[in-house]
């Protein structure tokens, strides 16, 4: 039963991604974008995670697509012009895909998982947000706060490479 | 708490400044200079390597083990901390050319470095690639500072994709690396797979890794950017790019690959082989036609991560450690040049090559410097390039790998032609206009001392070489 969910999810998944890039009206592609981050959350459902589900709802699917929603509209980017340039690069990028995907299913094919995974039991995992939570602030706290650096020169960043210093 | 605090006291230090830096750029009158902030960021910088040096004695790991500080991270962190204060006071004499949010540069620099000194202490993938996007991040917006140009945000743009394809390829790769062991933390992977045959995931996981990491060290699959971000890049942020963005890549992929993975080396020793050979000839062949100095430094750069390859594929204490040494006298070899190209360009307004015609008679000092660290580059003896070179190479005839030794040797020569190329038209042809190019009293006791340096590098190279290869044992402890 699971599998069979975990199929459909990964299936839309991948349909939405791949429509995401081939669509070019942008609204579309950014609902197309939409779809595939309910499926991703969907899929931390199924790997028993429903705070990570619930906060790429909320993250994702909320804040960052309404922004991104906003901007399409105010930019009024319309029909974008420049793919039509790059049809040469095709055949070359047919070719490099067809090649990982080959590379990585021979891998998958002759792979055997034997690493021991799931170190959590069902009854911690129903305490899924204090795990989340003991976690960032205890084992992970170095990534956490090296997080909390890069955020801040992101903001820098925005603010540099869109605002004009006042004189 | 598992935290020694001594371990990432530098860190805490550069921290400070770059804040500090950006709080006091908030008060300063708008418009005005801001050199001094440039200043208080190199005194930062000095301070904390005097740190790393009083401490060097305290290693281990903390954090939780996601930490990491011995020899190889105070090595590259010192290494990291040079090259922020060359970059520092290359941006202070490129500041006019900054128009807006002038202390941010100085403050960004300094984040980069920082990033750089998490990147050298990272001993698991999380911390790895969280720093890793750390640098990334900061190096997009600085390459694109100065948006007024059109090559600037090009670079910027060219950059922000290829990166994000890149870590796209390494965290998927990090996620097989993970199926495979059941761990991020490297030693623990490293012993896992002691005694293990290589699996399909772990051949997914590491073929992945790898080309994800290409990205930050400019060789193929991932070189692509490189020429465009080089020219386009302002030239402190290119110098950068390339002193220590390179580094910084090499120093993690080190640790990947010997210390994670250095208990299945036979399977991978093939795969760097072929990268490494292919970038050497793909960067030294393609630098030759180039017209403009900073494009044709870029093709160069492409062809010194084909070098530096060659350490890895060594995978052995005296490959890391000459990739250690060839990184120390890059490091002087590029940040001379570039400090060269920042003073020529502020006197003509120009990076091509045909410009630099006459050098020799209208700026002794420049043209001694482009020859030096051009040539170092190169590897023509008595230069520190020159021993770097014969070390990687020495290191791979060790291992068995005479073809790749061969490809080494030949690509050495193709560098000497289109170095020499730029230092006939620097010393052999006439001047266009004969003024002499100022150049000022500290500038002046830099170049020297990097000359000096890279001078020192190739004719006593004995104590560093030993020092690097104590340092370089370190990584294969844990196998």
């Amino acid at each position: 039963m699971e599998l069979i969910f975990f199929y459909i999810f990964a299936i839309v998944a991948l349909a939405s991604a791949i429509a995401v890039i081939s669509i070019r009206n942008p609204v579309h592609s950014a609902i197309f974008l939409m779809v595939c981050f309910l499926q991703v959350a969907a899929l931390f459902v199924l790997l028993r995670s429903p705070f990570l589900a619930a906060v790429q709802i909320f993250v994702y699917v909320g804040a960052v697509m309404v922004l991104f929603l906003f901007a399409v509209l105010i930019l009024d980017l319309g029909r974008e012009r420049f793919g039509e340039y790059l049809h040469h690069q095709s055949p070359i990028a047919i070719i490099v895909v067809v090649g990982l995907i080959f590379v990585i299913g021979l891998g998958l094919a002759r792979g055997k998982l034997d690493a021991p995974l799931g170190k959590y039991t069902e009854a911690e995992l129903v305490k899924n947000i204090e795990v989340t939570g003991e976690l960032l602030y205890t084992k992970y706290v170095f990534p956490f706060e090296v997080i909390s650096l890069l955020l801040l020169v992101a903001m820098v960043g925005a603010i540099v490479l869109v605002m004009k210093e006042r004189k | 708490m598992d935290v020694n605090i001594k371990l990432f006291l530098p860190e805490i230090f550069i921290t400070l400044f770059a804040f500090v830096i950006i709080g006091i750029d908030l008060v300063m009158p708008k418009g005005s200079e801001r050199k001094h902030l440039a200043r208080l960021g190199i005194i930062g910088s000095l301070a904390a390597i005097n740190v790393l040096i009083i401490n060097s004695g305290v290693t281990g790991t903390t954090l939780f083990g996601l930490f990491i500080q011995d020899g190889v991270s105070i090595f590259f962190k010192v290494l990291f901390l040079l090259t922020g204060i060359v970059i520092l006071y290359m941006a202070m004499l490129y500041e006019e050319k900054v128009k807006n949010f002038k202390g941010e540069f100085y403050a960004l620099i300094l984040f980069a470095v920082l990033a750089m000194m998490f990147m050298a202490s990272s001993n698991d993938f999380i911390s790895l690639y969280v720093s890793l996007e750390f640098l990334a991040v900061t190096l997009y917006i600085l390459a694109c500072y100065t948006k007024e140009e059109s090559a600037s945000v090009e670079a910027g743009l060219k950059y922000l994709i290829t990166g994000a394809l890149a870590s796209g390829f390494l965290l998927y790769g990090i996620t097989y690396l993970y199926g495979a062991t059941g761990s991020t933390e490297f030693t623990s992977i490293s012993r896992i797979l002691t005694g293990k045959e290589m699996s399909g995931f772990l051949a997914i996981g590491l073929i992945l890794v790898v080309t994800g990491l290409t990205f930050k060290i400019a060789s193929i699959p991932f070189h692509v950017w490189a020429p465009d971000v080089y020219q386009g890049a302002p030239t402190p942020v290119t110098a950068l790019l390339a002193a220590g963005s390179k580094a910084a890549g090499f120093v993690i992929l080190m640790r990947v690959m010997f210390t994670a993975l250095g208990s299945i080396k036979p399977q991978w020793v093939l795969f760097i082989s072929v990268i490494s050979a292919s970038t050497l000839l793909l960067g030294n062949l393609a630098a030759m036609p180039q017209k403009n100095i900073k494009r044709m430094l870029a093709y160069a750069g492409i062809g010194s991560a084909g070098y530096l390859l060659m350490g890895i594929a060594a995978g052995s204490v005296l490959g890391s450690g000459s990739v250690m040494f060839y990184l120390l006298a890059y490091l002087f070899a590029i940040s001379g040049t570039f400090l060269a190209i920042v003073i020529f360009y502020n006197s003509e307004g120009s990076d091509s090559i045909d410009a630099y015609a006459g050098l020799s008679r209208r700026s002794p000092l420049l043209a001694a410097t482009l020859f030096i660290g051009l040539l170092s580059l190169a590897g023509v003896p008595p230069l520190g390039g020159f021993i770097a070179k014969l070390y990687l190479i020495a290191a791979v005839v060790k291992e068995g790998l005479m073809w790749l030794a061969v490809v080494g040797v030949l690509m050495a020569i193709a560098a000497m032609y289109y170095f020499l190329l730029v230092i006939k038209r620097v010393y052999l042809l006439p001047p266009k206009v004969n003024l002499p190019i100022k150049i000022g009293t500290v500038d002046t006791a830099l170049l020297y001392s990097i000359n000096i340096a890279t001078l020192i590098l190739g004719i006593y190279p004995g104590p560093f070489t030993d020092w690097v290869m104590e340092i370089a044992k370190v990584l294969f402890r844990g196998n």
